[in-house]
């Protein structure tokens, strides 16, 4: 059995029109564990043991509770067996098996892969787009030849959400979040009150309830793909049923009055959000993927053509007087649309790198009329015999939804430095800034500094 | 530039002195190819220790397969930051496969260029090809115990290198040094290769150091052990045991 891990501390500072705001920091313990039992088997996990500055007290008794005042948590990253050449391992045909939690990792663009609707996103630090948690399912390869192509078929039983990060919840507007589309409070009013200046009162987190999919059969997600090489490029066509990993309003239980408004506030009505629910929209994804190199230069291209489930969210207001009115938004359309990614790299020589994406659709944009455009440019470079890495990555939006035009950006230098084998420090600041509407706009408030020092072992 | 972990052929050795005297560069060439791709395919353990000037050293540990030419795989052992990390060269297409990104992912020509994994060789270096397939010979000296080779590009060749130099041993046509130019002549890294062993019917070096001369950096490879004609196939060389932990 072999056993490797880290032991790592990371501090966030947050930023906010030039002052911090907000300390958050987490300390983790990852073990990694191997084994091979047999030459065709293997088997992994990855254990995380992690604590966060978030105390849990709430009463006087809690300060006697360690697990209350200062809480950890032990996570199971992946936890998987491999059986190679399972039933099938001949020349021409070769079966492998992957059973167990596990992290899919379909597509083959950097960091977004809209084909992979399967991999929950983790979320835990927002600005890591590329991070997934593993989910449990069972995974089986076919190679054909010598590796003429491959087909891949996956099941998972249990639909995993998407970890959202504590940042957007710390104090804002819950229903101005970037990880979840924004429905129009005006919607919920009858027609009667249309003239009305409407004041949506801020709901608490308790009011926000999700609702994740059952066991049962129906739930099940799965997919599969086929991949191949040919032209100088990888090729990968693939079909997944699963869900979005974050979630959408489906009802809205709310109470309008005067309550909330301010003092001396003519045709005012404040509506009070008493429950959200939030489900997890179905969606089906065909995917069509490549990566190869042109010239020296690396190219790489994902499509997904997502069709949506349709929801409806269905407002309920209790109005005075009035009594309960009922009102439908359309949350996610029935409509098929269009995500992708376009992207290219090239080093340099003295080991310049450079990366440039084009990303069709936010990962959190779910529904295809408001599919906004980022361009995403990364400078990499190591020296000291890749000791000290420097990495500026800039980011570009442009929201040309709803008639408008409308602008964002993104920056974040991150300077890693190796001392010393299997030790790291990491110093990164990351900002972005938005015109209304746009996706950025909303990140505003994850500005941070951060500092991370990390142990191999 | 192609080094080799591999194992290397002593037969006919005696002959092959005897008739040296009759060489020209090309066939002094074609029999480092000869001797330096003997064996079918290896298996190397492989410690790469890393210095700059300043006397900072890192190491890193792997395994090396290969097969022929044109089919290498070499799989990192430790630090344990990249323990897991797998590099594939087969049929002039090369992956990388990153364990935390669980993704396979082919590698642009561009790269070729670039230092691998820190170290003072770059991903072309560590291709697998034929001397004589990427390089000719220019012009040939000699002294007492070895041909002095200087070897450039084949024309249709990209290489970062506007010159090899290379001495090989007349006693068994293995080389022992390299000498790494930059296209505008300057010396930039120089190879080499000491501690030569039989393992089996084959004679390999089991430590070789490489210098980067601009950058003041060296790598040295030690050959924990080696593993000659294990019978390796082609389809090992794959990506479904790339990514095999």
């Amino acid at each position: 059995m072999e056993l490797n891990g880290a032991i790592a501390t990371e501090n966030y500072l947050g930023v906010r029109e030039g002052e911090f705001y907000n300390f958050r920091n987490a300390n983790l313990v990852q073990l990694k564990l191997g084994a091979h039992p047999a030459e065709e088997v293997a088997a992994f996990a990855n254990l995380e043991l992690r604590n966060t500055n978030f105390t849990g007290i709430q009463t006087v008794d809690d300060l006697w509770d360690r697990g209350s005042l200062d809480p950890i948590s032990w996570r199971i990253n992946e936890a998987y067996v491999d059986l190679y050449g399972f039933l099938l391992n001949g020349e021409l045909f070769a079966l492998d098996l992957r059973a167990g939690k596990q992290v899919l990792g379909w597509g083959e663009g950097d960091g977004f892969n809209p084909s992979n609707p399967l991999d929950p996103f983790n979320l835990e630090n927002p600005l890591d787009f590329k991070a997934r948690i593993g989910n449990v399912g069972l995974k089986a390869t076919l190679t054909v030849g010598e590796e003429w192509f491959s087909v891949e078929g996956v099941v998972i039983p249990r639909f995993l959400p998407a970890v959202v990060p504590v940042d957007l919840f710390i104090g804002d507007d819950l229903l101005n979040n970037p990880l979840m589309p924004s429905f129009d409070p005006a919607g919920m009013l009858p027609p009667e009150l249309a003239g009305l200046d409407l004041l949506v009162l801020q709901p608490g987190y308790e009011a926000l309830l999700t609702d994740t999919p059952g066991a049962e059969l129906a739930n099940v997600m799965g997919g599969a793909r086929v991949r191949w090489a040919i032209a100088g490029f990888d090729w990968t066509v693939s079909y997944a049923h699963g869900r979005q990993s974050l979630p959408v309003p489906k009802t809205v239980h709310a109470t309008a009055g005067v309550d909330g408004c301010p003092e001396g506030a003519e045709n005012c009505l404040a509506v009070a959000l008493d429950e959200i629910r939030l489900i997890y929209p179905e969606i089906e994804v065909l995917g069509f993927d490549l990566r190869g190199d042109l010239g020296g230069v690396g190219l790489w291209g994902e499509v997904a053509v997502v069709f949506p489930r349709a929801v409806d969210t269905e407002i309920v207001t209790g109005v005075p007087l009035l009594g309960e009115m009922r009102a439908e938004l359309v949350a996610i359309e029935e409509e098929p649309f269009t995500k992708w990614v376009l992207g290219a790299e090239y080093t340099f020589p003295g080991g310049y790198y450079f990366n440039l994406q084009w990303v069709h659709g936010f990962f959190a944009e779910m529904t295809g009329h408001k599919l906004h455009d980022y361009l995403f440019f990364i400078f990499r470079k190591s020296i000291l015999a890749d000791r000290l890495k420097f990495e500026l990555a800039l980011g570009g939006e442009l929201d040309t939804t709803l008639g408008r035009r409308s602008l964002g950006g993104l920056g974040n230098l991150l300077i890693t430095y190796k001392p010393f084998d299997g030790s790291e420090v990491a110093l990164g600041y990351v900002m972005a800034r938005g015109e209304d509407g746009t996706t950025l706009e909303m990140f505003e408030k994850l500005d941070q500094v951060y500092l991370r020092f990390r142990a191999d072992f | 530039m192609r080094f080799r972990t591999g194992c290397v052929v002593l037969a006919w050795l005696w002959l092959e002195a005897g008739l040296a005297w009759a060489l020209t560069p090309q066939e002094v060439l074609s029999k480092v190819d000869e001797t330096e791709y003997g064996a079918k395919d290896s298996l190397a353990v492989v410690t790469m220790e890393l210095e700059d000037s300043g006397g900072t050293k890192s190491t890193r540990k792997m395994k090396m397969y290969q097969m022929g030419t044109g089919y290498r795989m070499i799989k990192f052992l430790a630090p344990a930051d990249v323990k897991g990390m797998a590099f594939l060269d087969a049929e002039e297409k090369m992956y990388v496969y990153m364990p935390a990104m669980h993704k396979i992912r082919r590698i642009a020509g561009s790269v070729k260029n670039d230092s691998f994994a820190g170290t003072d060789f770059s991903y072309d270096d560590l291709s697998s090809d034929r001397f004589s397939d990427r390089l000719q010979p220019s012009k040939m000296t000699e002294d007492a115990e070895h041909y002095v080779l200087e070897l450039v590009p084949k024309p249709d060749i990209d290489s970062e290198y506007g010159k090899t130099k290379m001495w090989v041993r007349k006693k068994d046509f293995l080389f022992d040094r390299l000498e790494f130019y930059d296209k505008r002549g300057a010396k930039w890294k120089v190879l080499d290769r000491r501690d030569f062993r039989q393992v089996g019917k084959y004679v390999q070096s089991f430590h070789l150091d490489m210098h980067d001369l601009k950058r003041n950096h060296w790598t040295r490879n030690i050959v924990e052990s080696i593993e000659c004609d294990k019978g390796l196939e082609k389809r090992f060389f794959s990506k479904r045991q790339l990514k095999r932990q």
